[in-house]
C-alpha cells in the first residue's frame, strides 16, 4: 500500500463522522438516482401498457370518408387498398410519427339472423428492429373472438363452430362483457372478414398510435397530417383527442419526474460534498501546512483530498446502487402493479454508479482541494490549530 | 575559511496580520556556518517566525537573496522549493503539528522525503534515541506534550537534514522536557547538523554558537552572553 493511500485511509478512519457523512451523501444520491431510474423505467413500462390498453389514438381513413356517416356508424363507409398499410410502413419517417399500424376492415352485418359488427384485424406492423407486442389480440385465420352479448344470442361458447358468410369459423374465445359495442362484435382475421364481406384486398382504416413525444403545449395533429400526406395522400387521419391526451400526459408526467429528480439530486449531492470537503479542508489547515513544510508539492496534497473523495465515491456508488435497487424492488411493485413483474435490478446502472460517482465526488471536491493547495502554509503553521 | 551553510542578504518580507498592523522582517542579513546552533530571540511580533519560514522556503522574500546548502532559493519555483524542503530542511514547531491519524512511528516516517525508501530503520533509530520506543505504535492523542515534541523532533531529524529550523520548540513544554528537547538538538549539532532556533526565553542560550536579537523585524544586536565555540564537541 502506498504511503498516500495509507494516509487517506487512516485519515478517513480517524475522521469517521466526516467520512460517514460524505459517504451518506454519495450513497443517498446514487440510491435516489438508481431508484428514480428504475422507477421511471417502470413508470414508462406501466404507461406504455396502460396506453396500449387504452387502445389506438389515430384512425387513418380513406380521404373521401364522410365524417357525418363515419361518426354515426362508428366506421368508414369508404375503403382503402390493403397495401396502404405496407406503403405507410415503408414511408420515410413514418415510425417517428406513427407506430403499431394495424389494418382493420369493419362493417355492420348479419350472422345467423343476428345483427353484429364484423371486425377483421390484420397483423400489426411496428418500427424496424422493434419487438413490441401487437396491439389488442392476434386472431388466427379460421378463428373468431365473439363479444359477450353476441355469443349469448348465437348460443356459442369457446370451441364451437360458427357459420358466417359461407365460411366456417371456430370460436377461439368469448370476450368478457365490456359494456360497449364490442359486446356485439365478431372479430376475425382480416382475410376472413374480407371474404365474408366480399371486399377482397380492401380495408376500412389503419389504426395506429402517435409516437411524437411533444411537450404539453404542442399540438401533434398538424405534424401527423403533414407526415401522412407525404406517404399516403389518398388518406386522412383523425386523432382521438382524449386518448392521445391521456397518453401524452402519462408520458410527460414521467418525464417531469425524471427531469426534476435527476438534476436536483445531483445538485444537492454536489453541494453536500462541497460543504463537507470545505469543512474538512478547514479542519486540516495545519496538516496542509505541515505537508508543505515536509516538502510535499501541491499535486500530492491535492491527491490527499481528491483521493479521499474518489474512495468515498466508489464505495458510495456501490452502496447507493444496492440501496436504490432494494428500494425500487421493495416499493416499485406497489406503485406499478400492472408491470410489477418486469421490475428487476439493472446491472447496466452498476458500472456508471461505481465508475462515475468517484468522478462526481472528485469534481465536487475540486474546489476545496484547490483551496487546500492554495493555503499559505506560513499562516496555518503559525495558528494554534 | 569555511563556506557558509546559510547566507542571507537583505531579506525583506512584510505582510498584513490585522488591518493597520504590518509584521515581518526588513533588510536582514545572516551567515550560518555548518555545525552552528543559532539562537534568535525577540518579543512577540518581532519577526522571528517570519524569518524561520523564509529560511525554510515556506515564504518568499519580497527582496534580498538567500542561499542554503549551495542552493539559491530565490531562483527556485514552487516545486523546486518543495524539493529543497524535502531534502534539506527539518522543521520543529511549537504546536508539534503531528498527524492525529498516524502512529508515532508513522508520524516519524512522514519526515522522509517523498519517494524515499521507507525501511523504517532510521525512524526506529530516532524513536529509540529520543526515548519513545515503548510509544512507537501509540496515537499522538495519547502522548504527553513532551513526548509529542520528541516525536516532532524525530520527524525533523529522520532524514538527517543539513539544516534544522525550530520555531519555539520548547514554548509548550515544562522545564524538564524543554531541556531534553534542547539537549537532543545540541546532540544533532555536535553530530554535524546545523540548528537555527527562534524563541522568547533564554533557555537555549547555553547551546548557542551565535545569538541574535530581533526587534520589529530588524537585528537589535547579539544577546549579552558569549557564544559557544562550535568546534567544541
Amino acid at each position: 500500500m502506498t504511503p498516500i493511500l495509507r494516509h487517506i485511509l487512516c485519515e478517513g478512519w480517524h475522521s469517521r463522522l466526516h467520512a460517514s457523512l460524505g459517504l451518506l451523501g454519495l450513497t443517498g444520491a446514487v440510491a435516489l438516482l438508481t431508484a428514480v431510474s428504475l422507477l421511471t423505467a417502470a413508470a414508462e413500462r406501466e404507461t406504455r401498457r396502460v396506453v396500449r390498453d387504452l387502445g389506438f389514438n389515430l384512425r387513418i381513413l380513406a380521404k373521401e370518408t364522410d365524417p357525418e356517416r363515419f361518426f354515426l356508424d362508428g366506421y368508414p363507409e369508404n375503403t382503402l387498398p390493403a397495401d396502404a398499410v405496407t406503403r405507410l410502413a415503408a414511408g420515410a419517417g413514418t415510425f417517428i410519427t406513427f407506430n403499431h399500424l394495424t389494418p382493420v376492415l369493419e362493417r355492420r352485418t348479419r350472422i345467423a339472423g343476428h345483427d353484429c359488427l364484423l371486425t377483421g384485424l390484420g397483423d400489426t406492423v411496428v418500427g424496424p428492429g422493434e419487438k413490441k407486442q401487437p396491439m389488442g389480440f392476434r386472431i388466427l385465420p379460421g378463428t373468431a373472438h365473439v363479444g359477450s352479448v353476441l355469443a349469448e344470442r348465437l348460443g356459442v361458447k369457446a370451441g364451437a363452430l360458427l357459420e358466417a358468410g359461407g365460411r366456417s369459423l371456430r370460436v377461439e374465445r368469448v370476450l368478457v362483457e365490456a359494456g360497449t359495442e364490442d359486446d356485439v362484435r365478431l372479430y376475425t382475421a382480416l382475410p376472413d372478414a374480407q371474404a365474408i364481406l366480399g371486399l377482397p384486398g380492401r380495408i376500412s382504416e389503419i389504426k395506429a398510435i402517435d409516437c411524437l413525444c411533444l411537450t404539453a403545449e404542442q399540438d401533434p395533429l398538424p405534424k401527423i397530417r403533414e407526415a401522412l400526406s407525404r406517404v399516403l395522400p389518398e388518406a386522412r387521419v383523425l386523432q382521438m383527442r382524449t386518448l392521445a391526451d391521456a397518453r401524452a400526459k402519462q408520458r410527460q408526467s414521467s418525464e417531469r419526474v425524471r427531469a426534476f429528480a435527476v438534476p436536483t439530486t445531483l445538485l444537492v449531492a454536489a453541494l453536500w460534498i462541497l460543504v463537507l470537503m470545505g469543512i474538512n479542508v478547514r479542519q486540516r489547515r495545519a496538516e496542509i501546512g505541515l505537508w508543505r513544510a515536509l516538502g510535499l508539492g501541491s499535486a500530492r496534497i491535492a491527491v490527499l483530498f481528491l483521493g479521499k473523495a474518489v474512495l468515498l465515491g466508489g464505495l458510495g456508488g456501490l452502496l447507493g446502487w444496492t440501496l436504490g435497487t432494494v428500494v425500487a424492488l421493495r416499493w416499485g411493485p406497489g406503485l406499478f402493479p400492472v408491470t410489477a413483474g418486469s421490475l428487476a435490478a439493472d446491472l447496466s446502472l452498476l458500472l456508471p454508479a461505481v465508475g462515475l460517482t468517484p468522478l462526481f465526488a472528485a469534481v465536487a471536491t475540486f474546489l476545496p482541494a484547490m483551496m487546500a493547495v492554495a493555503q499559505d502554509p506560513a499562516e496555518t503553521l503559525r495558528s494554534d490549530s | 575559511m569555511t563556506s557558509p551553510l546559510l547566507e542571507a542578504s537583505d531579506l525583506t518580507r512584510n505582510h498584513a496580520t490585522r488591518p493597520g498592523v504590518v509584521a515581518g522582517v526588513a533588510g536582514l542579513s545572516l551567515r550560518v556556518d555548518p555545525g552552528e546552533f543559532v539562537v534568535v530571540r525577540g518579543p512577540s511580533g518581532s519577526g522571528k517566525s517570519t524569518l524561520l519560514l523564509l529560511l525554510g522556503a515556506l515564504l518568499r522574500p519580497q527582496s534580498g537573496t538567500l542561499r542554503i546548502d549551495g542552493v539559491d532559493l530565490h531562483r527556485l519555483d514552487a516545486a523546486g522549493r518543495s524539493g529543497f524542503r524535502a531534502r534539506s530542511v527539518g522543521f520543529v514547531f511549537q504546536m508539534f503539528h503531528l498527524l492525529p491519524y498516524l502512529s508515532v512511528r508513522e508520524n516519524v516516517l512522514t519526515g522522509l522525503p517523498p519517494g524515499a525508501p521507507r525501511s523504517g530503520t532510521e525512524a526506529d533509530g530516532w524513536i529509540e534515541a529520543l526515548g519513545l520506543s515503548d510509544r512507537r505504535d501509540a496515537a499522538p492523542a495519547t502522548l504527553s506534550t513532551g513526548e509529542r515534541q520528541r516525536v516532532a523532533l524525530a520527524r525533523a531529524l529522520v532524514k538527517r537534514p543539513p539544516l534544522v529550523l525550530a520555531d519555539e520548540p520548547t514554548g509548550n513544554l515544562d522545564p524538564d522536557n524543554a531541556g531534553r528537547v534542547l539537549e537532543h538538538l545540541e546532540r544533532y549539532r555536535r553530530a554535524g547538523g546545523t540548528v537555527v532556533l527562534v524563541t522568547h526565553g533564554p533557555e537555549a542560550d547555553r547551546y548557542a554558537t551565535q545569538r541574535l536579537r530581533l526587534e520589529a523585524g530588524r537585528w537589535a544586536g547579539p544577546s549579552t552572553l558569549p557564544a559557544v565555540d562550535p568546534s567544541k564537541p
